[in-house]
């Protein structure tokens, strides 16, 4: 799950505090004119246009200071180990350059793994051997050159048991990373270093190894810094900017890495200066914007405010509607009666009229409907058309008639209380259940309970809607960790639709392990087969990022894996 | 005197402890009932049940109960609140300086509200029945009557944020002026001006209800003075209304105005959430709540002691400040 608005993630990277926030954004309906998405995972408000002389978006001037908002909270770590807030990784995506990174551009184009600090790896034909090659005159801000060493110290230091990095899941298929992480090892053995050649032998080898790389958990140190978490960002270094002070709950400064080399990994940072003012409450940022008080926010504004700003003419260029790499769906456990019957999870696909669920989110403004798992800002994504968007409650009754059980059929959604956009969308559904003849009663807890509830087998807990937000932008990190089978574990079980269907499973082994250029649309593929034959999830929406520009502010880009890119912002030429 | 201060002070550790003791054990119950704890969410969601037991070991969360608040609480005792969970930081490190912002802002906003509060509730007292008093009682009731979550947004959107697109009261003056930032906060250290620029708002917001209820006490109050026989005695002396309200009436109900003022500044330290988060004031209130969310018992139990040591002291200067003030309470302590 990713990193963007706040809903909860339960232990895991949440989008800050998605409770108080996706819940307070999605939450109010707004009556504004939809904003042209589409499968890039940007689109523009009505009436703007990308050539128009006030569009933000064009280049920003360089120089100058800008400060940009955030909530307090908005910030989880500093310490790269640690952090995992959409938010706290724009900074890390403007303070660390990863062996391998995504370049500054807009949909897709912004999710192709390019060069960071090493040139593009060589692997071996069976994916198992990763070699990197440092890249020369690469330094960190302090102006000692980064070495192969400082890699494997950086990822020992990220497994190392003792900092209990919530990144380490991510690595156990490098050899040796679990042992080292269960303390039984001095050393991953699976990172060995020549120079400045980093190698990375794998045991399981995930073709979305190279995107799990470009998770700033991987933000290089060096050797020698200490094994405990350090909070005033003084780690964070080879990026464009570097943090020049940092106040816990109020805010931090960055400035220009002067080490930066600009040379080798391209010029990136328009501003001299940002400031990041983390006192800004997202229900009153768009006032802040507005008045000129800050270049932008972080994190989301309030829904009713995105919508209210879309319409608004006199904001024409300066806001920006962009679906974001999640899914919010409803999941139906497929081990517990009557939900382990197909013909019932497809009757709920059918039942549910996912235009209604926008419309209570808040309309298009706020959330695109879908029925795939994946979102459209994945490479290759089309639209597989599996349940209509308006819901088919004829199909549905036929399909509750075939499955042979006696109705009403009686099943319990749970879901978070932070916020209302998860209980709003549970009682939506709940109603249009009901009409088809499934009466589904409605569990509410806070997020973190929840969380726990639902992640725990042993609770059997029959169905509950969540959203989930891409940590990489790889189907495997949407499909593999959320419906393989044999990744179901006792607890914290991210397989909440408890499918294990053996040819899935298989199928998503072959593609996990699949390097092959052309395994995106067999991705899909799969998507749409799942959905159609299997149905173990009603997917419901896609949220949407709606972006305020502060007038004379320009260049802002919000990267189809970061999102906002702190990097392009800047003045206007 | 000191025997007062001395059961004040025993009452204070008591009441500390059992508040401690109830918030340690909500977090465990609910832990317990539900399997959410705090090392399952610091892991990660890709955590193996392994995994998750080492966090817990690292975290201390596999210790007993009893011996986690325990050393929670000698922590405590020696100025130390534990180490945060979800910041992985000293707890003090962020609680006190968001205690600083909360106690900025309640003390702000008591003397507002005294400060609006004297004139206008002596007003109505000596002019019962006239314009002038069915003016401010209409007034304190629409006070009274205003709710905070009201209150704060019109007064950032009227005084905030429309001058900024220079607007002033409804008349569009065509000159942008930040009069008061919309949200925010700035160290008195670094800025007494900007300090007050920030906070005033906020205050503001806070103290309105305040302001109008303790008026229209404060009238009551001084009406009822106003018929005893030791203001018809002052009177037949010659002494002007000001005189008798300075040296005779004001005695009599300031100790009540104090205890009300500690009971209120006690519990409003607690109850600024609102007004923090619709003004971006980085303060206990915020820092409390994400903490219930995060399940990181080490930093809200901190919040928690640290609110409830204010509130009760607060509560026991007041005490201590009408003893002084008023004979009958040392004789009866």
């Amino acid at each position: 799950m990713n990193k963007i608005l706040r809903r909860d993630p339960g232990p895991r990277r949440r989008s800050m505090r998605w409770p108080a926030l996706v819940g307070v954004i999605m939450i109010t309906a707004s009556c504004s004119p939809a904003p042209t998405s589409g499968p890039t995972g940007t689109a523009v408000a009505p009436g703007s246009s990308a050539a128009a002389s006030n569009d933000s978006r064009r280049p920003a001037a360089k120089g100058g200071e800008a400060t940009v908002g955030l909530a307090a909270g908005g910030i989880d770590h500093l310490e790269p180990a640690l952090w995992y807030f959409q938010t706290t990784w724009q900074i890390g995506y403007a303070t660390c350059t990863t062996l391998v990174r995504y370049p500054d551009e807009l949909g897709q184009a912004g999710a192709q793994i390019e060069a960071g600090l090493a040139d593009l790896p060589t692997v071996s034909d069976d994916g198992t051997t990763y070699v990197f090659k440092l890249r020369d005159g690469i330094k960190f801000k302090d102006g000692a050159p980064i070495t192969g060493a400082d890699i494997k110290y950086t990822f020992e230091r990220m497994l190392n048991p003792a900092m209990a990095s919530p990144g380490g899941g991510f690595f156990t298929a490098i050899d040796g990373a679990s042992a080292f992480m269960a303390g039984e090892t001095d050393a991953v053995s699976g990172i060995t270093v020549d120079g400045d050649t980093v190698t990375f032998k794998l045991t399981d080898p995930p073709a979305s190894f190279l995107a799990r790389l470009t998770m700033p958990f991987s933000c290089p140190v060096p050797i020698g810094t200490p094994i405990a978490p350090i909070e005033d960002g003084s780690i964070l270094g080879t990026g464009p900017y570097m943090v020049e002070s940092y106040t816990p709950q109020r805010g931090l400064t960055l400035v220009r890495n002067p080490d930066y080399a600009a040379a080798v990994l391209g010029e990136r940072g328009a501003l001299d200066k940002i400031t990041i003012d983390t006192t800004i409450d997202p229900t009153q940022a768009a006032l802040v914007i507005r008045s000129g008080q800050i270049a932008t926010y972080m994190d989301l504004i309030a829904a009713a405010d995105g919508g209210q700003a879309l319409a608004d003419k006199t904001l024409e260029g300066r806001v920006f509607a962009d679906t974001i790499a999640s899914v919010t769906y409803l999941w139906l456990n497929t081990q517990e009666p009557p939900l382990d019957n197909v013909k019932v999870r497809q009757a709920i696909n059918f039942a549910i009229s996912r235009n209604d669920i926008q419309r209570v989110l808040g309309g298009p403004a706020q959330a695109a409907v879908t029925d795939q798992i994946l979102p459209p800002t994945m490479a290759g994504w089309t639209d597989a058309d599996i349940y209509p968007a308006a819901g088919d409650p004829e199909k549905a009754r036929q399909l509750l008639a075939e499955s042979g059980l006696t109705l009403p059929i009686k099943i319990t959604i749970r879901t978070g209380s932070d916020g209302s956009a998860l209980s709003d969308t549970a009682q939506t559904i709940q109603a249009q259940l009901k009409a088809v003849g499934i009466d589904a009663a409605v569990e509410l807890a806070p997020g973190s309970v929840h969380y726990s509830v639902t992640t725990t087998v042993a609770n059997r807990v029959p169905s509950g809607i969540d959203p989930w937000f891409q940590d990489y932008p790889h189907p495997d990190n949407f499909i593999g960790v959320l419906l393989d089978g044999s990744r179901i574990t006792p607890t914290n079980n991210q397989n909440r639709a408890m499918f294990d269907d053996p040819s899935i499973n298989n199928r998503i082994h072959e593609l996990t392990a699949s390097l092959d250029a052309g395994s995106d649309a067999a991705w899909h593929e799969l998507d749409a087969q799942i959905m159609r034959d299997h149905a173990p999830w009603a997917p419901l929406v896609n949220a949407v990022r709606v972006t305020m520009v502060a007038e004379g502010y320009c260049g802002l880009l919000i990267h189809p894996v970061y999102q906002l890119d702190l990097t392009t912002l800047g003045r206007c030429p | 005197m000191i025997r007062f201060l001395i059961r004040r002070l025993g009452a204070v550790a008591l009441q500390v402890v059992l508040v401690t003791l109830i918030a340690y054990a909500l977090f465990f119950v609910v832990s317990a009932a539900t399997g959410a704890t705090p090392e399952q969410r610091v892991a990660g969601k890709t955590a193996t049940p392994e995994q998750v037991a080492r966090v817990a070991e690292i975290l201390g969360t596999d210790r007993p109960v009893y011996e986690q608040y325990l050393r929670f609480l000698s922590g405590v005792v020696q100025g130390d609140f534990g180490y945060s969970f979800a910041y992985r930081q000293p707890v003090s490190n962020l609680l006190f300086p968001a205690a600083g912002v909360t106690a900025a802002l309640v003390g702000l906003a008591a003397v507002l509200w005294m400060v609006m509060a004297i004139p206008i509730g002596l007003a109505g007292a000596l002019r019962v029945g006239s314009r002038l008093d069915r003016l401010l009682t209409t007034l304190t009731q629409v006070g009274i009557s205003a709710p905070v979550f009201w209150v704060a947004p019109m007064l950032v959107y009227f005084l905030a944020f429309l001058p900024s697109q220079g607007v002033f009261f409804g008349v569009d003056a065509g000159v942008s002026v930040t009069l008061f930032p919309i949200q925010g906060y700035t160290e008195f250290a670094e800025s007494p001006l900007e300090w007050l620029r920030h906070l005033l708002l906020p205050a503001l917001a806070l103290s309105i209800a305040f302001a109008a209820f303790y008026a229209r006490y404060l009238r009551a109050l001084v009406r009822e003075q106003l018929g005893q026989e030791y203001v018809l005695v002052a009177r037949a002396k010659g002494l002007s209304t000001g005189g008798i309200v300075r040296h005779h009436i004001g005695p009599v109900v300031t100790p009540a105005l104090i205890i009300l003022l500690g009971l209120d500044v006690g519990a409003t330290l607690g109850g600024a959430l609102f007004v923090e988060q619709t003004f971006g004031l980085p303060g206990l209130g915020f820092l409390a709540v994400s903490s219930i969310r995060n399940l990181d018992y080490p930093m809200t139990v901190g919040a928690i002691t640290l609110a409830a040591l204010v509130a009760v002291l607060a509560n026991t200067v007041a005490d201590l400040a009408q003893a002084a003030l008023d004979p009958r309470v040392r004789r009866s302590a």
